[in-house]
């Protein structure tokens, strides 16, 4: 959930009980005083009725406002209380508040009731408790928006270094410097993040050094293995077992010095070593590629079918450029079947290379990865497509597989 | 013919020189910048194989050197790096050619043969093997004076096996040779077996004797009969 929602979220929950508690206590108040006023009128009129007996020796009656009649008891006393009296001229019944006091009043006693009609402070108190109702309401409405926007442009400052975080790569080797904020707490996270950042590229630089290095250090001692192997076999002494062992020992060797080749190829497409760029025409690198390929190609009796019509021109190194079709094209002289067919095109800046196949590869997912082999006991030494996929990355080059029609599908978006 | 060897690595030092020497080339070596340079300025070398990391400075330094005192000797840089700036920079200083380890001593002697036939021969000597004789400057072959029609591969296969004539050329180093380090062909050497095949007959045909001779399955090796 986001930390604005949240928050929101909460504003309104809170704001929701502080409502309905005030909403009751609001209520109550209300009724109370209303109450008050409404019993005081009643005492002041009950006053007024028994000053005019008093004064004037007339009984006003309105009924049923207003009642008076003479009883017996003699008891003084008053007392408020609530009724309903049916209005006889709308059939309805209505609530009244009456005050009923027995008064001796110039020797006689009288009942003297006076009555309001609830219908009235009703009303009242509904207008009342809805006007602080939806004040309440529209308060919390605009606190809900101050305090969203507040907390928008707040926020902005993390929410544009988020992003930058987002972006970090450790490939463009630089800390990430974000930008500074009046906040004291993201400002603090920023240097935290900077220096963190700084640690990481630093121990990433120094690992990338130790594993290029030692594959520099490696080639020397790989040489000198090699070399003397190459004198062991030419002199003569060995017998035909000691001869199957050095020729173990020296295609091992072999195998050992191309991987780190290619490793260190690897490493160096992926520290963009390769500067030296210019415009290279792909049409033309594939057509050289299957000149030096034709042998191959005929000894494997594939059939090579091309449509090299279109042309694509692109900026990249020539090496890279040379690298990329030829691990493409062997790749598919490699994994092809007796007989079986080659077929590179270029349409609308795409370039596709197929080959025929049997089946899909039991884990496609992984055929870019290094060390990938889909026939585990070749001696392949499984980097010529980790090559590839490495050159297309840093080439911005979309690059997928697929198979279908029994073909294995490379397809590159130029 | 002599060559001087800088390289700071002893092992491999030896290991060239022996294998210069049965060649019947006459080897110097050096192994650091300071006694590379004391030879370079008292001794005038035909080829020199030179190490671009040395303890002291730097080959290119040298090979700057070298080109100011003896402009007509051949230089070969061995480096460590496959790095194309260290190649260019070395080739446009005016090294003949630039080699990456790990190499095989054949490449080696076949690339330094081919320098001294560009240096020592203003570049057309033939090459003459028996009945074999090859013009690098326009690629023909004639055999027993017929001319031999081969495809690229076949000649540089042929020239490679005339440079390293009586040694046992491995699967690796041949395929190396013809095809470059870039290429990933696994376990399937079955293509030199094909171009080698196809060279052999082509010989024959010409009257020539068959020279190629495998070992063990290991190799080929080009042997005088």
């Amino acid at each position: 959930m986001k930390l604005l929602n949240k928050i929101n979220i909460r504003y309104l929950l809170f704001s929701l009980g502080v409502l309905i508690i005030l909403g009751i206590a609001i209520n109550f108040v209300l009724f109370y005083i209303i109450s008050e006023e409404l019993d005081e009128k009643l005492l002041n009129i009950q006053k007024r009725v028994t000053a005019q007996i008093k004064d004037e020796k007339f009984i006003p009656v309105i009924k049923p406002y207003i009642e008076v009649v003479e009883v017996a008891d003699r008891q003084e006393r008053s007392y408020f209380s609530d009724t309903i009296i049916e209005n006889l001229h709308e059939n309805e019944w209505e609530e009244f508040r009456q005050l009923i006091s027995i008064k001796t009043i110039n020797g006689k006693t009288f009942k003297i009731i006076v009555r309001e009609s609830k219908l009235e402070s009703d009303e009242l108190f509904e207008s009342i408790a809805l006007i602080i109702f939806l004040t309440f309401i529209v308060l919390v409405f605009i606190l809900f928006v101050v305090n969203s926007r507040i907390a928008k442009s707040v926020w902005l400052p993390f929410y544009n270094n988020l992003k930058l975080v987002t972006n970090f790569s450790l490939n463009d080797l630089s800390p990430l410097h974000l930008k500074p904020t009046n906040i004291k707490e993201f400002n603090e996270l920023n240097n935290v993040i900077f220096s963190l950042t700084e640690k990481v590229i630093s121990d990433y630089k120094s690992v990338k050094q130790f594993s290029e290095n030692a594959s520099h250090e490696i080639q020397t001692p790989l040489t000198i293995i090699s070399a003397k192997l190459e004198s062991l076999i030419n002199s003569n002494g060995l017998n035909a077992e000691q001869l199957e062992k050095v020729k173990s020992i020296y295609s091992s060797v072999h195998r050992l010095s191309k991987l780190n080749k290619s490793l260190l190829l690897l490493t160096k497409i992926e520290n963009k070593q390769f500067k030296d760029v210019e415009e290279i025409s792909i049409r033309k690198v594939i057509e050289e590629k299957l000149i030096e390929f034709q042998e191959l190609i005929s000894l494997g009796n594939l059939k090579l079918e091309t449509s090299l019509n279109e042309d694509i021109l692109m900026v990249i190194s020539p090496l890279l450029a040379d690298i990329l079709i030829n691990n493409l094209i062997s790749n598919s002289i490699n994994h092809n079947k007796e007989k079986g067919k080659i077929k590179i095109e270029i349409k609308e800046r795409q370039l596709s290379i197929s080959n025929s196949g049997d089946a899909i590869l039991s884990n496609s997912g992984n055929i870019f990865n290094r060390f990938y082999k889909d026939n585990p006991s070749s001696k392949s030494v499984g980097l010529g497509l980790a090559i590839v996929k490495k050159i297309c990355d840093t080439h911005n080059i979309k690059i997928t597989y697929s198979f279908k029609e029994n073909k294995h599908f490379f397809l590159l978006d130029l | 013919m002599k060559i001087l060897i800088i390289e700071d690595e002893l092992d491999l030092l030896q290991e060239i020189k022996g294998f210069l020497e049965k060649e019947g080339f006459v080897c110097e070596t050096a192994q650091d910048y300071l006694s590379a340079d004391e030879k370079i300025w008292i001794y005038h070398y035909d080829i020199a194989i030179v190490d671009i990391t040395l303890p002291g400075g730097s080959g290119l330094q040298l090979i700057e050197k070298l080109k100011q005192i003896h402009p007509d000797t051949g230089i070969l840089i061995v480096s460590a790096k496959n790095s194309l700036d260290d190649k260019l920079t070395g080739l446009d200083i005016g090294a003949d050619d630039y080699i990456t380890k790990p190499f095989h001593l054949a490449e080696l002697n076949s690339r330094i043969k081919s320098v001294l036939r560009r240096r020592k021969f203003e570049g057309a000597p033939e090459i003459v093997f028996n009945e074999i004789v090859i013009q690098p400057e326009d690629g023909s072959v004639k055999v027993n004076n017929t001319k031999l029609i081969l495809t690229k591969k076949e000649y540089e296969l042929l020239i490679f096996f005339i440079a390293n004539k009586n040694r046992l050329l491995t699967k690796e180093s041949i395929a190396e040779h013809l095809w470059g380090d870039n290429i990933d062909l696994a376990d399937n050497f079955d293509f030199i077996y094909t171009h080698i095949n196809n060279l052999r007959k082509k010989i024959f045909r010409c009257g020539g004797n068959d020279y190629i001779q495998n070992v063990y399955g290991m190799g080929y090796k080009f042997t005088d009969l």
